[in-house]
């Protein structure tokens, strides 16, 4: 995408978030299309349940809604409203009990669904880097994620995170370095196996 | 730029995020950098992956939208709703919360209003304990030793009322204090008793024995017999006893039955006598003035208006004595009042088991009667306070519900 059309459809979306602060159902709708999809990957790959992941997009939605008065115009839409999803899928992350749940949800993801193929790198390959995924922490995922499928730029991650650009960095550095230990594990076992 | 500044970039040259002087270096840097490069290959292939999953993940269900509309339209109708914000966290609340509202609001008026209507005299109370106690002696004078007001007078050391307090004692005044002491005193005494007896005619028999004794009379009889059971007989006496055998007497009247509570006044009239004498000798000077003046004068008009003074005159005089003579004859006799009382109740047998049962549930019933208009009268009070404690309650519902949201 362009940088110029990302910037009329911030504005639009900016339009949008205004009309929706007015209570303007319309706009909230068409909002609510352009975002459900994103939203709900981006806390799916981070719950990694599918229907905490929809309750989530949920109250992401109703967050927008709600908050729409006090999106001021400081940030962009799609990281304000991706910040919002980002929070509570921490949040919902804090408060359920860690790991065991997790593996089950690896179990659960679909992962024989047939979708496009990706010629950079082979199917093998793909689920290595999924399994290295799995055992990276919240935050590490969260700015893979959005860098690499959200296609977000460092400030824009750091807006949609909360935290100082040089964090996105750093943490992006560390992530990579944590997903390859990961993977250099999981390829050994493999290769025993 | 060197490659410590472009290793950071590399991330965001695949994701494509970079501006155009950064890609260009970036891009100068991997022409030579094999390091770089496979940096870059590794997170193209993260990056692959990534996307991958997301394209291969399922969507959300179409109730994820039907359930947010719903909230959504519940919210717009919250926000459109224009019952006042206390009301709404009413209806929120569940039985529990309300009965758990009402209750603390209840117990908060009580403890405001128990504070309003007690508070102050909680506050009287302590104070009036820090004070010191004066005992209320009715006397002007100190009076003479030997007396009974002079025992008793020994027996208090609390002070007397300031406002006939003597200044600081010197020497001097002690003096003054005797001296006048030794003089004649015009003092006007009465005595106040009450006894427990065992039989009332017998102690009034007896009481009058005592008057006589001590060459006095009884003034005055009241005998109160008892109408029905549980009262108990009751009879009152005036006693008048000259004053020099007043202390006598009053032992005497003690020793008749049980002294409940015995008071001695002594009144000083003294000045009041001197002054009536005083004003009577001049009045009297004056009525033969007026004579004199009466008979010199041979003028009509002269003598009719003498006359008409000379009567008033003479009224005063009558009046005067009249006082006099009532005051002297107070201070030359002491009146004892005796109070007395029969210390069974009639029907002195001891009420059987039906009576003593009857009489329980007569105190139960008036108790319970006692405690609900207690009750009704601090539910009155409370409904009194309204104004206060529903402002105070609807203050902290606001409150809650703003911090609530």
């Amino acid at each position: 995408m362009s940088s110029d059309s990302r910037q009329s459809q911030d504005q639009r979306e900016a339009t949008l978030l205004k009309l929706v602060a007015a209570q303007d159902r319309a706009a909230f709708e068409a909002l609510f299309h352009a975002y459900e999809r994103k939203v709900f990957r981006y806390v799916l790959s981070l719950v990694r349940e599918v229907d905490v992941a929809e309750e989530l997009t949920d109250d992401v939605m109703v967050e927008v809604w709600r908050g729409a008065q006090r999106f001021a115009g400081r940030s962009k839409p799609s990281t304000w409203i991706l910040g919002i999803a980002h929070h509570k899928a921490i949040d919902a992350l804090r408060r359920r009990r860690p790991r065991v749940v997790e593996l089950h949800a690896v179990a659960r993801m679909p992962d024989d669904r047939p979708g496009p193929d990706s010629a950079a790198i082979t199917d093998r390959e793909r689920r290595m880097i999924e399994a290295g995924l799995e055992t990276l922490s919240a935050d590490h995922r969260a700015v893979l994620q959005l860098a690499f499928a959200g296609g977000f730029s460092q400030a824009e991650i750091a807006a949609i995170v909360g935290c100082p650009v040089n964090t996105v960095k750093t943490r992006t550095f560390y992530a990579k370095q944590q997903l390859r230990k990961a993977m250099e594990r999981l390829g050994m076992r493999r290769e025993i196996s | 730029m060197s490659h410590a500044k472009i290793a950071p970039l590399l991330p965001w040259y695949v994701n494509g995020t970079l501006d155009a002087g950064q890609r260009q270096a970036v891009e100068s840097e991997l022409a030579h950098c094999a390091e770089c490069r496979a940096d870059v290959a590794e997170f193209e292939r993260v990056s692959a992956a990534l996307q991958d999953i997301d394209a291969r993940a399922p969507g959300p269900s179409e109730f994820v939208f039907s359930r947010t509309m719903a909230r959504i339209d519940d919210l717009a109708a919250q926000a459109a709703d224009t019952t006042p914000a206390a009301v709404r966290w009413w209806r929120g609340l569940n039985d529990w919360g309300q009965a758990g509202a009402v209750a603390s609001v209840a117990a908060a008026a009580a403890l405001l209003t128990f504070l309003a209507t007690h508070g102050s005299q909680i506050v009287e109370a302590t104070r009036q304990a820090g004070q010191p106690q004066y005992v209320q002696f009715e006397r002007t004078q100190p009076a003479a030793e030997g007396t009974v007001a002079g025992a008793l007078n020994k027996t208090m050391s609390a002070p007397a009322p300031p406002a006939a307090a003597p200044a600081a004692m010197d020497a001097a005044a002690v003096q003054r204090v005797a001296a006048k002491v030794r003089q004649q005193k015009q003092i006007v005494r009465t005595g106040e008793i009450h006894l427990l007896v065992g039989d009332v005619e017998k102690a009034i028999a007896e009481i009058g024995r005592v008057a006589r004794r001590y060459d006095g009379s009884i003034a005055a009889l009241d005998d109160r017999t008892p109408q029905g059971a549980g009262e108990r007989h009751a009879a009152s006496m005036t006693v008048s006893i000259p004053a020099p055998r007043f202390d006598a007497a009053m032992e005497a009247l003690a020793a008749v039955g049980g002294v409940q509570s015995r008071t001695v006044k002594a009144e000083d009239v003294t000045d009041q006598i001197v002054d009536g004498q005083a004003r009577l000798r001049n009045l009297r000077r004056t009525e033969s003035d007026m004579l004199k003046i009466m008979d010199r004068s041979g003028k009509i008009g002269d003598v009719l208006e003498v006359e008409n003074q000379l009567s008033s005159v003479r009224e005063q005089i009558e009046q005067l004595d009249a006082q006099l003579k009532s005051t002297q004859a107070r201070v030359a006799y002491s009146t004892i009042a005796v109070q007395m009382e029969d210390e069974r109740p009639v029907g002195g047998v001891e009420p059987g088991p039906g009576a003593q049962l009857r009489e329980s549930w007569r105190a139960a019933v008036e108790s319970v009667k006692n405690f609900t208009l207690g009750l009704v009268a601090r539910v009155m009070v409370v409904v009194a306070f309204a104004p206060y404690w529903l402002g105070l309650a609807a203050l902290g519902a606001f409150v809650w519900y703003r911090l609530r949201r």
